[in-house]
């Protein structure tokens, strides 16, 4: 039996071919897209399933309050991974890390590597393979490397890297005391390098105090451990420890299972959704899209019912019940999706590639992988009996009378529901182009602010190595070039101010008002660098003469001080210590580019050591030639050290990361879905035509014009096209509202982006229409009515 | 073998209520040729419909070989069907998708007959109508007749006891018309049961009996023989 309906399936889908491939290419199209969301989500939740420990493994985190707004920072105290492991039951290990970057030089080879501080059981904690080495021995010395195969690659090239020596930032010498397996590039943890954190800790005393936060602590707890009886005797454990006297840090342990789904925090310092909303959301979209493309596959199959009806009818005849014929059509709705996800994988193999330069991934298709291959078959029973059920049940139920006498079945039920499909499909797509507008709108919305600085034709290096000895030879050598306008030092980019601290007092302050202030080093050049204006007072003078204690404050901070802002000349006490405030700078856009800038003080950086070298070069200069102009003062000022740089144009647009990830994403599938939606009418208009035909032959012999009978023929689905705009637009406007209510600087939703969506679709739809209306329109009328 | 008594068959629309068969007795023995006549829409169809459990009765009795199918439910009605009556149309009604051998092995499929018996059989009743050369064929490269020789080979590949021919020869012309009245003959010859609707004297002529009908209702019948 199956056999006989293979075999009427097969002939179907040949005889209709061009209905056939409608089918299979949008049903491909939705398999292809929901595959690719499911590869993405299934990187994004397996991310550190290769740790061996992950259910145990959780990072410190620091809770603190400042008036009425309480953060959640990374940064722990140095003293703390020891203490809580010495005096916390159940804490397996406890791992003090901090990152870096360093200089590594092996013969003429000079490469960056970025890597981690680590205590040495952080090979225990993360469950490191040892290609060459051991963990017992890797990090026991101070001058220990441990390196990543991909990094040992790349000093050594295929050599084995034991036991060799690596010159760091041309200060020291390291030796090679274990190569590791490279972490899948899911993982939380990528790093080139591990060093002893002692290294680290060297001459650092701000890291023996619990007043100061500024490593992470990692975490093993032993197996079977509740994680809330750590957790409580942490929490108030620095103040304990300071007997009262560090107040500030609540600390408590955070566990991996949730670093790359949540890690975000409100304002009152409770977990929320982090990136599990965009997966969550796409995961949403893709099955949308899916069914979009199921019910096209309903559509036609029931437009073109009329077409099986005879076949229907006799097989009941001779004997099919029902239930017969609903598994015949189900069997034959799977086909269809057995062959559209064949497909599909080839549409996945064309697309992949853009698909991870758009989300910065490097997913690869592998259909025998068992999750992969039980996805597939899941996807393919899923269309195959979503897309089905309908058609069968319809299909089946038809009068074998009726259709064997030629009698045409009831559109009645049939034709509202497919009516019904059409606007559901089209209020998909409907919604998606909103969004998308909207979400672009918003990008541009916060692009195009006032930032209170110029972050173009800025070219960002680091300073490093001597630079910090020269730096202001530097600077007039880049000045006399003729193509640089101003070089200004900072010790952290300007967009990522980082560091923060509560203990500033000025007169007039509320004695109970514990604020956070942002930190930000600076040289006098930074302010002309980065085009930033005074609201009040002066920049610091070159060279800081008569400025040692002053310090220069944003608006939004003098604005605390005195309402108008107006503060320069006033005195500023830095844990007690008297500074004058020399100027105001007026706001600056750092952090958060959708929200009102907190404030941030900038401290005299007299004599840099490290940081970012920030350098405007004038309009209209050659950039190339300015660039390689800069590398060859930089490089002869600091030998050893090759040169790096990127513009401050794209750490300004990396700040836009999310959403322009959700934007292009909502922008593939608002055109996926109405690419999709766009088959379903075509097929269904063509039939529309063509079961009209007689119909618009005897129009035409009346005296019908063309234009007018296209018209005709395109009002049934434009209605149907409108109706989706108004179900459409309130849904959009929902999500929208919500979406942007997240930002404190957001767009307005204005009415256009409505108009434009309605537009698009119906445009779109009554160019899909007319092809066929035209076809139909145009027809030869005596052919038509002949054939009656 | 078929007994209907006061027969009732009524078509509805939202306004109006249509008399198909009034109070139609019939009674056909097995091994019997009935042809049935009449002018168009005097419900010959129905009542051939009905007696193939197509459709609904409305009051009165049905026994089929002793019993009582009037109010059999679909399942049923089936199940009777694909045992016990083969059906042969005007318009042949053979699906286009399936070739020849397959469109007369249908039945067989529908009653789980095993494969080699079902080639054995089809192959058989192939022969029988003449149209073995063409098993691979679809049923838009046939003629008329060829066609309607398929059908007759569909109706009968069951070996069923009763066959319903709703105007067989209507779409042919004189010769194949009576290739396939020849056909019938034969089989009823053989012991099969055979009802068939007609406007055609000259068919009628093949049956043992004919019953006229005129307004939904029985006005004569008389016998060939």
């Amino acid at each position: 039996m199956i056999k006989n309906f293979l075999k009427t399936a097969f002939r179907n889908l040949w005889k209709t071919k061009g209905y056939s491939f409608l089918n299979i290419f949008g049903l491909a199209v939705g398999i292809a897209a929901a595959s690719l969301i499911f590869l993405w989500v299934e990187n994004e939740v397996t991310r550190n399933d290769h740790f061996p420990h992950k259910k145990d493994i959780y990072s410190v985190k620091s809770k603190q309050q400042y008036d009425d707004v309480t953060y959640v920072f990374e940064a722990t105290q140095g003293p703390l991974a020891a203490a809580i492991k010495a005096e916390i039951p159940g804490i397996k290990h406890a791992v003090r890390m901090a990152n870096g970057s360093n200089l590594f030089s092996v013969e003429d080879k000079n490469l960056y590597q970025g890597g981690l501080y680590a205590d040495p059981e952080i090979l225990d904690v993360l469950s490191s393979t040892f290609l060459e080495g051991n963990a017992h021995t890797a990090l026991s010395e101070l001058n220990n490397i441990v390196l990543t195969e991909k990094s040992a690659k790349r000093v050594f090239g295929n050599i084995p890297a034991l036991g060799k020596t690596i010159r760091v930032n041309n200060e020291e010498d390291y030796v090679v005391s274990g190569v590791v397996k490279n972490f899948p590039k899911n993982s939380s943890f990528q790093f080139d390098w591990l060093i002893p954190f002692k290294k680290y800790e060297a001459g650092q005393e701000w890291l023996q105090s619990f007043s100061n936060n500024g490593i992470q602590t990692l975490v093993q707890l032993e197996p079977n451990i509740d994680v809330s009886q750590v957790n409580e005797p942490l929490l108030e454990f620095v103040e304990r420890k300071t007997d009262g006297q560090v107040t500030f840090s609540k600390n408590f342990l955070y566990p991996m299972e949730r670093w790359n789904m949540y890690n975000s925090f409100d304002k009152n310092g409770n977990e929320q959704e982090g990136f599990i909303k965009y997966i969550r959301l796409f995961s949403i979209i893709a099955w949308v899209v899916l069914l979009i493309a199921c019910i096209n596959f309903m559509n036609l199959a029931t437009a073109r019912s009329e077409k099986r009806a005879k076949e229907v009818g006799m097989r009941k005849v001779v004997g099919a019940s029902r239930r017969t014929l609903v598994l015949q059509f189900l069997g034959e709705s799977l086909m269809y999706a057995f062959l559209s996800a064949l497909f599909a994988i080839g549409l996945m193999h064309l697309s992949i590639g853009p698909f991870n330069s758009l989300l910065g991934k490097e997913l690869t298709i592998d259909v025998f992988k068992p999750s992969h291959l039980v996805f597939l078959i899941g996807i393919i029973l899923t269309c195959g009996l979503l897309a089905g059920s309908y058609p069968a049940f319809y299909l089946s139920s038809f009068n074998p009378l009726k259709t064997l006498k030629g009698a045409k079945q009831k559109a009645g039920a049939a034709g509202f529901i497919r009516r019904g499909l059409v606007i559901l499909q089209y209020t998909a797509s409907v919604v998606l182009i909103i969004c998308t507008t909207i979400i672009y709108q918003q990008i541009q919305h916060a692009k195009n602010r006032d930032l209170g600085f110029e972050h173009s034709q800025v070219i960002t290096t680091w300073v490093q190595g001597s630079m910090g000895q020269h730096i202001n030879v530097i600077k007039e050598q880049l000045k006399a070039t003729g193509n640089i306008e101003e070089v200004g030092i900072s010790d952290m980019n300007v967009l990522n101010i980082h560091n923060n601290s509560s203990n500033f007092e000025w007169e007039g302050k509320d004695p109970n008002a514990n604020i956070l202030i942002g930190r930000l080093r600076t040289d006098p050049g930074l302010i002309p660098s980065l085009g930033m204006k005074m609201h009040d007072g002066r920049n610091f003078h070159p060279q800081y003469v008569g400025d040692s204690t002053s310090l220069i404050i944003n608006e939004t901070f003098a604005k605390m001080i005195k309402p108008d802002g107006m503060v320069a000349g006033q005195i500023l006490r830095v844990s007690g210590e008297p500074y004058t405030i020399r100027g105001v700078v007026k706001d600056f856009v750092y952090n958060n580019v959708y929200a009102d800038p907190d404030p941030v003080v900038f401290i005299p950086y007299a004599s840099p050591s490290s940081g970012i070298m920030n350098i405007k070069t004038k309009a209209g200069a050659d950039l190339p030639k300015t660039i390689s102009q800069i590398e060859e003062i930089i490089k002869s000022n600091n030998p050893g050290y090759p040169f790096d740089y990127r513009f401050l144009d794209e750490s300004f647009n990396n700040k836009f990361y999310s959403e322009m990830l959700i934007q292009k994403l909502a922008a593939v599938f608002a055109i996926l879905s109405i690419i999709i939606s766009c088959l379903g009418l075509f097929g269904l208009a063509s039939y529309s035509a063509e079961q009209r035909s007689k119909e618009i032959g005897i129009r035409k012999v009346l005296g019908a014009s063309v234009g007018r009978l296209i018209g005709m023929l395109n009002k049934e689905f434009v209605v149907l096209v409108g109706i989706s705009c108004l179900i459409a637009f309130p849904l959009a406007w929902w999500f929208m509202h919500d979406w942007l209510s997240s930002y404190n600087y957001r767009i307005e939703i204005g009415w256009m982006v409505f108009a434009l969506a309605a537009l698009v679709a119906v445009s779109i739809a009554i160019l899909t229409i007319s092809s066929q209306a035209l076809r139909a329109a145009t027809a030869n009328p005596t052919r038509t009515l002949r054939d009656e | 073998m078929i007994k209907i008594t006061n027969l009732q068959k009524y078509y509805r629309t939202e306004e109006v209520e249509t008399v198909a068969l009034n109070n139609v007795n019939i009674h056909v023995k097995e091994g019997e040729f009935v042809a049935v006549m009449g002018p168009s829409g005097c419900g010959k169809s129905t009542l051939l419909n009905i007696v193939g459990l197509l459709d609904d009765l409305d009051e009165g009795s049905y026994l089929f070989n002793g019993t009582e199918v009037a109010k059999f439910k679909e399942g049923n009605r089936s199940n009777l069907r694909k045992h016990n009556i083969g059906f042969v149309f005007q318009s042949f009604n053979l699906i286009d998708e399936l070739t020849v051998f397959e469109n007369v092995e249908l039945p067989l499929v529908y009653t789980n007959v095993p494969a080699a018996e079902r080639k054995r059989r089809v192959e058989e009743v192939l022969e029988k109508v003449q149209i073995m050369h063409r098993r691979n064929h679809f049923p838009q490269q046939l003629s008329g007749g060829q066609q309607q020789r398929v059908a007759v080979a569909r109706a009968v590949v069951n070996n069923p006891k009763l066959i319903l021919a709703d105007e067989p020869t209507g779409n042919l012309d004189s010769s194949n018309g009576n290739e396939v009245m020849h056909l019938l003959t034969e089989l009823n010859e053989a012991g099969t049961t055979i009802v068939m609707v007609t406007h055609s004297e000259h068919d009628a002529k093949f049956a043992d009996r004919v019953i006229r009908m005129l307004d939904g209702q029985v006005i004569m019948e008389t016998s060939t023989v």
